[in-house]
């Protein structure tokens, strides 16, 4: 793959973030280019590395999967903020820095002594983004949020499930990297305007807002008509049959769509072809026209999940396909590490870890000038970069640094 | 300072979800964006539901009205010359060009482009890839994306969530993400990139490194109906009114849950015993829930700091208290539509909201952009619509 510049080069971001909210957005910036120091403690590291893995946390900080995804291409900095020295280096960070992104409770960065004012103060063009679940200001402010709460309150549980019944968790957990896109965008902008005009500001993400905006087809709708839509098992009154049908063998799935009487007639003609003769039903009245086919749906799934039962679902999906109806396999995490399309375009990448192993991680969903940002490193582990950081971007001397690492302002084990 | 974008130039040439919440983002803060849509029936997003009132029609779309907020609309056939010269003329002086109608396909775009412009464009799926050529609505993408095998009970159909723009915003978002970021590239360097985003990639970006962690551990994780697999209190449970959900993920959180639920019980005391008997867990804490509201239960949990949401249905979104006193809706006049309240975003900058724009009528500013900004006489402009160029 050709190595095309990067377009964050020369940009430094202090990542003080923890999960996934926060820690994707920097993430994002870090391979497309930004230099992005990502600070912890040994006090207190990010509580990603071991809710995600079973086991005692301190054998297996450094073993977290999504740990080491999400904080990929980034230096690792342990500094304790509890303590007037770690928040002194943190702020010479901030004055050598671009941006500063957090997604802590409001109440933490001021108590810390780490408010958006006092590093304006060290460095004027500095745009701190705050990533929370309920914004910077409000009755629920203080309130706590996981990807699985944001979902809850914005709406989309309320979209999320069959027909009928109750909300559902997303196993995705979308409100997390749907409010983490938003913070990178909108810090990038942010940076943008302070590089032109030396004024930084503070960007306040919130994952609820976040996760409404995503969803707006739904929330205008009941501005526009008055109805409120819910949870339904086929997503959508415009098209029937649409939804997944069962496939031959375990929990395999074949993702059908019919939008257009000529994708009904090629439906019919996949099925002819098939081999099955095509059957009563397809001449029944109940299915006649759209609105017909929509009406009836129940009766009409109940047929099409007979025939494509019979069916390997990659197989059935293709030919489909080339009768021109949408469709697709549903494809599980095994089957998307071998699909073709993913490995033809390297979105796989494999990288080694000191202590994971070779691993493979998700590229950067864009190419630029046709390869996606390279992922030079996963982790880091827990204080990795600190001799690098201090030295070379803060400019301490090595007893200094010693010194630091003795009264555990620094340190690469946690304290559990 | 909102407009923090208003030094850049976008073009938009599309006809998809994708596109338009990625031009929206760069409009809100700012940036100069131009939507060129086709004459008389303009973009299709405008014939994407919902309606006013249920009635399609080119000033009708609510997506529309959303996506294009503060754009200016121009029309244009870019297959005629004069129409082709126009496109080109704008695009001499964009930083952005986002594109899901094939423009960035044609080389002689690319010859006559200033060469400090980003190209953008979106697909389906990777080009030369064995999807390329494959139709596909949301639900296909979210099924090849690696989403549909996360949503529903294990054993029961997969779903996508009821909603269209869930899917499509995702990969507009990111080449948003991505074209701003090379935007700095370009001016520092004088050379625009070409940024190629494919919604299958878009989307499983967005799943929770569910093949890392195959990788790493030799577990499969997929849809577990309404529980994260394996954690005892990172699920939903039913209240008097509904559904509430609780992502209780640490000891200390599931700890308060289970004061706040009034369970005391040595079959749970640690985090092994719950995960061990995580069902058993679950009757217990949704015998607590089943006697509440779910606003009750929000706000109990809430106060003690346990992570519990309320699942809100569509109509009571707007009138959540911190929706409401954060100011998230907006209110936009709209010569067809009226004063209609739309979501806002996509965040507050120094404390404010980007200012409400409305979207523009079909060709609105066709003639300001034409005779203001490309210095085309204003006589030539009934020429230009008498041909069907604009």
């Amino acid at each position: 793959m050709s190595a095309a510049p990067l377009p964050l080069e020369g940009i430094r971001i202090v990542d003080f973030t923890a999960y996934w909210a926060g820690p994707l957005p920097t993430a994002i910036m870090a391979d497309l280019g930004a230099e992005v120091i990502k600070v912890e403690s040994i006090q207190r590291p990010d509580q990603f590395r071991i809710l995600a893995v079973s086991g005692d946390p301190a054998e297996v900080y450094e073993l977290s999967p999504p740990f080491n995804a999400t904080n990929r291409n980034k230096l690792g900095l342990t500094l304790d903020l509890a303590r007037p020295e770690g928040v002194r280096l943190f702020k010479e960070l901030v004055r050598r820095s671009d941006a500063v992104v957090q997604n802590y409770s409001p109440r933490v960065m001021p108590q810390l002594g780490l408010s958006y004012e006092s590093l304006r103060e060290v460095n004027p063009a500095i745009v701190m983004t705050s990533v929370s679940g309920f914004g910077q200001e409000g009755p629920w402010r203080d309130y706590v949020s996981f990807a699985a709460i944001g979902e809850a309150l914005s709406g989309i549980s309320g979209l999320s499930g069959y027909t009928g019944e109750g909300a559902l968790i997303h196993g995705v957990g979308v409100s997390d990297p749907f409010a983490g896109y938003l913070a990178a965008f909108s810090t990038l902008a942010a940076v943008h305007h302070a590089r032109a005009t030396g004024a930084g500001q503070h960007v306040d993400v919130s994952q609820l807002e976040a996760s409404m905006q995503y969803i707006a087809d739904a929330l205008i709708e009941f501005e526009f008509t008055g109805r409120p839509r819910e949870r339904a098992t086929s997503d959508d009154s415009a098209m029937a049959p649409h939804g997944a049908f069962p496939a031959r063998g375990e929990d395999a799935w074949v993702a059908l769509s019919v939008a257009t009487e000529q994708q009904w007639h090629a439906l019919l003609a996949a099925m002819d072809a098939s081999g099955m003769k095509s059957p009563e039903w397809a001449s029944d009245a109940r299915f006649a026209t759209p609105l017909l086919r929509r009406r009836n749906r129940a009766a009409l799934n109940e047929q099409v999940a007979q025939w494509t039962a019979r069916f390997d679902r990659r197989e059935l999906a293709r030919d489909l396909q080339s009768h021109g109806v949408p469709a697709a396999p549903v494809l599980a995490p095994s089957d998307l590490l071998k699909d073709p399309s993913l490995e033809g375009a390297g979105f796989f990448q494999y990288v080694d870890h000191p202590t994971a192993g070779r691993h493979p991680y998700p590229s950067f969903p864009a190419r630029i000038d046709g390869a996606h940002p390279p992922i030079t490193r996963v982790g880091p582990m827990l204080g990795e970069d600190n001799h690098y950081v201090l030295s070379k971007i803060l400019g301490l001397g090595d007893a200094e640094i010693a010194r630091l690492e003795a009264d555990r302002i620094i340190g690469t084990r946690p304290l559990y | 300072m909102t407009d923090v974008l208003h030094d850049i130039r976008v073009v938009e040439f599309s006809d998809g979800c994708s596109s338009a919440f990625c031009g929206r983002l760069f409009a809100r803060l700012g940036a100069n964006v131009v939507l060129v849509e086709r004459p008389h029936t303009g973009s299709a997003v405008r014939w994407e539901p919902p309606f006013l009132d249920d009635r399609a029609g080119v000033e009708r779309g609510g997506l529309f009205m959303f996506t294009a907020s503060g754009k200016r609309s121009l029309t244009l056939d870019p297959a005629s010359p004069d129409g082709a010269t126009i496109l080109r003329r704008l695009l001499e002086r964009a930083d952005v060009l986002i594109d899901d109608r094939g423009l960035t396909v044609d080389g002689a775009l690319a010859e006559h482009a200033s060469p400090r412009l980003v190209r953008l464009a979106f697909r389906h799926f990777t080009a030369g890839g064995p999807y390329e050529k494959w139709l596909a609505t949301e639900l296909q993408l979210a099924a090849l994306g690696g989403w549909m095998a996360q949503l529903g009970e294990p054993r029961r159909t997969p779903l996508v969530s009821n909603s269209r723009t869930m899917t499509a915003f995702v990969p507009g978002v990111i080449g948003a993400i991505a074209a701003l970021a090379a935007v700095r590239g370009a001016r520092q360097s004088g050379r625009g990139q070409r940024i190629d985003v494919a919604a299958q990639e878009a989307l499983l970006f967005t799943t929770r490194f569910n093949e890392t962690f195959l990788s790493y551990t030799g577990i499969e994780l997929k849809r577990a109906g309404d529980r994260y697999p394996a954690w005892a209190a990172y699920r939903t449970f039913k209240a008097a009114d509904g559904d509430v959900t609780a992502a209780a993920a640490t000891d200390v959180q599931i700890e308060k849950l289970m004061e706040v639920a009034g369970v005391d019980d040595p079959r749970f005391k640690t985090r092994k015993d719950r995960e061990a008997r995580v069902d058993e867990f679950g009757v217990e804490i949704s015998r607590w829930t089943a006697a509440h509201s779910r606003e009750e239960i929000f706000k109990l949990c809430q106060e003690a700091r346990v992570p519990m949401g309320k699942v809100n249905r569509i109509d009571e979104i707007a009138a959540m208290e911190q929706v409401k006193a954060r100011g998230f809706f907006e209110e936009i006049d709209h010569p067809v539509a009226g004063r209609r309240r739309f979501p806002g975003g996509p965040a507050k900058f120094g404390g404010q909201w980007p200012e409400p724009r409305r979207a523009p009528l079909l060709g609105e500013h066709t003639a300001e952009i034409l005779t203001g900004e490309l210095g085309y006489p204003a006589v030539e402009l009934a020429t230009l619509a008498e041909m069907g160029v604009i």
